[in-house]
């Protein structure tokens, strides 16, 4: 528990806003800690221009309401450090949380989020379609129509088209998801 | 009636966060650009009177992000009888940055006037 403040409620309510926060910082490393000891000599400034240890439970619900939520505080830093870590391990999970953090976190660079987002949501879809092909055999694939047009994919009126690649589609769609996802990845250091 | 114009006032207040926090950067080295700030009156100036109404504490993960960039760097010295405060400034590459945001944004801005004028004509 807290000994900065006289009143119990008051170590209470510090102690329930930094365990939250303690909780969040863990993927943070030292930039976490360093952020907490920042949050925290903030409060302590703050609270001492009015009260110091005298101050209330109410006098710091004030000051953690104008501080902000956990969460809301540390989604930028929780942005940059999994996408950091996705450029360099090009872990899906890692990148999906830094732009799921990036989105929420709002500011400039959600456009390159969403851009990043929606290319990577291609990406699975492609990886996707090449996987059902031994599923629906007749339907995926590259398919060259009578009148010289062509589809590539999932495609419904495949039977009228002769397909190109047969099962070859496998791995030549899981090879350019994979260029275009290490491509993809690289660029996500411009995103940071 | 009352719905639509509760909607609407709730678009504005998202999109003032937006545009607030997208200009945030700017305005931290604008700020220390003059004069070198203590984390806590940093941040109380900006939320207090350059009337960027953001959560005080989202500041701080930006401050860590522009110190890392090397763009604004910070010296540890005693505060009024408390903990050491971190005293920031900025750098000769966030000076840098800041002189070429500078006609950036009075273009974006005189852009931005001039269309409002004729639109309020």
């Amino acid at each position: 528990m807290t000994h900065h403040f006289d009143d119990p409620a008051t170590c209470q309510l510090w102690d329930s806003y930094f365990a939250e926060l303690d909780r969040l910082i863990v993927p943070l490393g030292q930039d976490g800690r360093e952020l907490r000891n920042d949050l925290e000599q903030h409060l302590l400034e703050g609270l001492g221009l009015a009260a110091g240890r005298a101050s209330t439970p109410g006098q710091l619900r004030g000051a953690l309401g104008k501080l902000g939520r956990p969460i809301d505080i540390l989604r930028p830093a929780l942005a940059d450090n999994y996408l950091s870590q996705g450029a360099q391990n090009f872990n899906p999970v890692t990148i999906s949380k830094g732009l799921f953090y990036t989105l929420l976190a709002g500011g400039s660079r959600v456009l390159a989020g969403f851009v990043f987002a929606i290319g990577y949501l291609f990406i699975a879809t492609f990886v996707t379609i090449a996987l059902a092909k031994p599923f629906w055999d007749e339907h995926v694939g590259v398919f060259r129509y009578p009148d010289g047009t062509m589809a590539a994919g999932f495609v419904a009126r495949s039977a009228a088209g002769e397909e190109l690649l047969g099962w070859w589609f496998i791995p030549v769609a899981l090879t350019v998801s994979a260029l275009i996802y290490f491509l993809m990845t690289k660029g996500l250091r411009r995103l940071l | 009636m009352t719905r639509q114009s509760s909607d609407s006032c709730e678009q504005v207040a998202r999109w003032e966060v937006q545009l607030r926090k997208g200009i945030l950067e700017f305005v931290i080295l604008l700020s220390l650009s003059r004069t070198e700030h203590y984390g806590f009156e940093l941040v109380t100036g900006l939320t207090e009177r350059a009337a960027i109404d953001v959560p005080e504490g989202t500041i701080y993960p930006l401050l860590l992000r522009l110190s890392k960039d090397g763009l604004i760097q910070f010296e540890l010295r005693d505060g009024d009888g408390g903990a050491p405060r971190k005293y920031y400034t900025l750098t000769p590459k966030g000076s840098a940055l800041l002189a070429t945001m500078i006609p950036s944004w009075q273009r974006l801005a005189a852009s931005v006037d001039g269309l409002l004028g004729g639109h309020l004509k």
